[in-house]
C-alpha cells in the first residue's frame, strides 16, 4: 500500500482496527501518523470531557456536603446519583434481623427478617411461654449442625441462650463493639440480663462463615 | 465517652496501642457496613472487604493524626468512620472503568434514565475542580450543535464506545462507521475553533504538532 490512507479510515487505524496493509503503511508514513496522532489529540480531549470521567463532578467531599449548585448538578448526573445513592447505603444502619418486645413477662416477636438475610429454610418460632426460653431462630446450618437462639425474661434483663453442636464462640456487640464474648460449653452459651437495646449476635464457627444476627430487645409493662 | 475521648488523644499522639483498641472497638462496625452495602447496592468490585476496611482505618487515624476529625461524641465519630468507608469505597470503584460507564441515550426501560438529555445544562452544572465550567459549555454547545447523525456518534464516543461497539450497535459497516466519526470529529474541531474554546480551554488538542 503506497498511498496515504483515506480520511474515512483514521478512527479505525487509531483504535487499532484497520487491516494490516493500512497498519503498516501508517507504520512507515510520517504524514499519515501525524494525522491520526492529530485525531488522537482529539478524542483524547472528548475523554476529557467525558462525563464518565468525572473531571465535571464535584470532588467527593463537595458532593456529600451538598449545595445548590451540587444539587443542580446531580440533577442531571446520575454517575454523581449513583455515588449518593452508595452513600446512603452506607449510612443505612443495620436492618432490624430479630426483634423482640418483653410484654408482661413474656416474649413477644415483634420481626423476624432473618430468612431475607440469610439464604435457608425458615426459622421456626414459639411465641412467649413463661419460665422457659422461647426459641426464636432455629436453623439448619448444614452438615447436622442446628443453631438455635432462645430468649427468655430473666432478673435483670433477657437471657439469650444459643446452642449449637461442637465448638463456637458467641459474641455480642453494640454498633460494632464487643461487649460480651463467651466460648460454648457443651454446645451452649448463655448471655444473661441483657438489658433493652439493638444488638449484633454473632455466632463464630472455626473455618465457617459467622451466622450475625441483628438483635432489638424492648420492654413494655 | 471520657475514654472514647482519650483514646483518640492517645490515637492523635501516634500511640499504636490505641490506635489497635480503637480497630478492635469499631473493625466489626466498619466491615458490617460495607459488607450491608455491598450487598444492597451490588459492589461487585468490592472483593476483599478485609482490605477496606484496613484502609478505612488508615485514612481514619490519619484524619485523627492531622486535626481533621475531632471527637464530639460517638455518634459524629461513627458518621466519620461511614464517610470514610464511602470515599474508600468511591476510590475503588473509579478503578473500575466498567462502573463508571454512563449512558447518553434514553432507553425505554431505563426509567432513572441514567441520562443525560439537557448536555448544555450539565455543562452548566460543571464543578471547576478539574476542568473550567466556562469550557465544558462551550464543549458541550459545540457537540449539540452538531447535526443528528454526528452528534449521536459524538456522544456515544463521549461514553466510551469504539467504532466496532458502533457497528454492533447501529448495524452499519465500519467503514461508514469509521467515516462518520471523522467527519463528526472534524465538525466537532471546527466549532471549537469558533467558539472560543480551542483558544481558551484546549490548545493542545488542536495544534498540529
Amino acid at each position: 500500500m503506497s498511498e496515504h490512507v483515506l480520511d474515512d479510515m483514521l478512527p479505525l487505524v487509531l483504535e487499532g482496527d484497520a487491516d494490516e496493509a493500512t497498519s503498516v503503511h501508517v507504520a512507515a508514513c510520517s504524514e499519515c501518523r501525524a494525522r491520526v496522532e492529530a485525531l488522537g489529540r482529539l478524542t483524547g480531549l472528548l475523554e476529557k470531557f467525558a462525563p464518565a470521567s468525572r473531571n465535571l463532578c464535584p470532588p467527593r467531599a463537595e458532593l456529600a456536603a451538598g449545595g445548590r449548585l451540587v444539587a443542580a448538578h446531580v440533577a442531571l448526573c446520575p454517575l454523581c446519583r449513583d455515588d449518593l445513592a452508595d452513600l446512603a447505603a452506607l449510612e443505612t444502619p443495620s436492618r432490624l434481623v430479630l426483634a423482640v418486645r418483653l410484654v408482661r413477662g413474656m416474649i413477644e416477636v415483634v420481626e423476624n427478617a432473618l430468612g431475607e438475610l440469610v439464604p435457608g429454610p425458615a426459622p421456626v418460632f414459639a411465641r412467649g411461654g413463661e419460665g422457659g426460653h422461647a426459641v426464636l431462630v432455629h436453623r439448619d446450618l448444614g452438615a447436622g449442625a442446628v443453631l438455635e437462639v432462645a430468649l427468655a425474661p430473666g432478673r435483670e434483663g433477657t437471657d439469650v441462650l444459643v446452642t449449637l453442636p461442637g465448638r463456637f464462640r458467641v459474641e455480642l456487640a453494640r454498633n460494632g463493639r464487643v461487649l460480651e464474648g463467651r466460648e460454648a460449653h457443651e454446645g451452649r452459651v448463655l448471655l444473661d440480663g441483657v438489658s433493652p437495646g439493638s444488638y449484633e449476635l454473632s455466632v463464630i464457627r472455626s473455618g465457617e462463615e459467622s451466622v450475625n444476627l441483628a438483635l432489638e430487645i424492648t420492654r413494655s409493662e | 465517652m471520657l475514654d472514647l475521648a482519650a483514646l483518640l488523644g492517645r490515637v492523635r499522639e501516634k500511640d499504636a496501642s490505641a490506635e489497635s483498641e480503637l480497630h478492635a472497638r469499631y473493625r466489626r462496625f466498619v466491615e458490617r457496613r460495607l459488607k450491608e452495602a455491598r450487598a444492597r447496592r451490588n459492589w461487585f468490585w468490592l472483593e476483599e472487604t478485609d482490605d477496606a476496611v484496613q484502609e478505612v482505618f488508615l485514612h481514619f487515624f490519619q484524619a485523627v493524626r492531622e486535626g481533621k476529625f475531632v471527637f464530639e461524641g460517638e455518634e459524629r465519630l461513627e458518621g466519620f468512620l461511614v464517610r470514610t468507608c464511602w470515599f474508600v469505597a468511591m476510590n475503588l470503584k473509579d478503578k473500575v472503568a466498567k462502573t463508571r460507564a454512563v449512558s447518553l441515550f434514553k432507553t425505554d426501560d431505563d426509567e432513572e434514565g441514567g441520562l443525560i438529555v439537557d448536555l448544555p445544562g450539565f455543562a452548566g452544572t460543571a464543578s471547576s475542580h478539574a476542568l473550567r465550567r466556562e469550557c465544558a459549555e462551550l464543549f458541550y454547545a459545540a457537540v449539540q450543535a452538531l447535526n443528528d447523525a454526528r452528534r449521536d456518534v459524538i456522544l456515544r464516543t463521549l461514553q466510551g464506545e469504539k467504532v466496532r461497539d458502533i457497528v454492533r450497535a447501529t448495524g452499519k459497516t465500519a467503514a461508514a462507521v469509521s467515516g462518520l466519526k471523522f467527519n463528526a470529529m472534524k465538525d466537532l474541531k471546527t466549532a471549537l475553533e469558533e467558539n472560543g474554546f480551542a483558544r481558551d480551554c484546549g490548545a493542545e488538542a488542536f495544534s498540529h504538532e
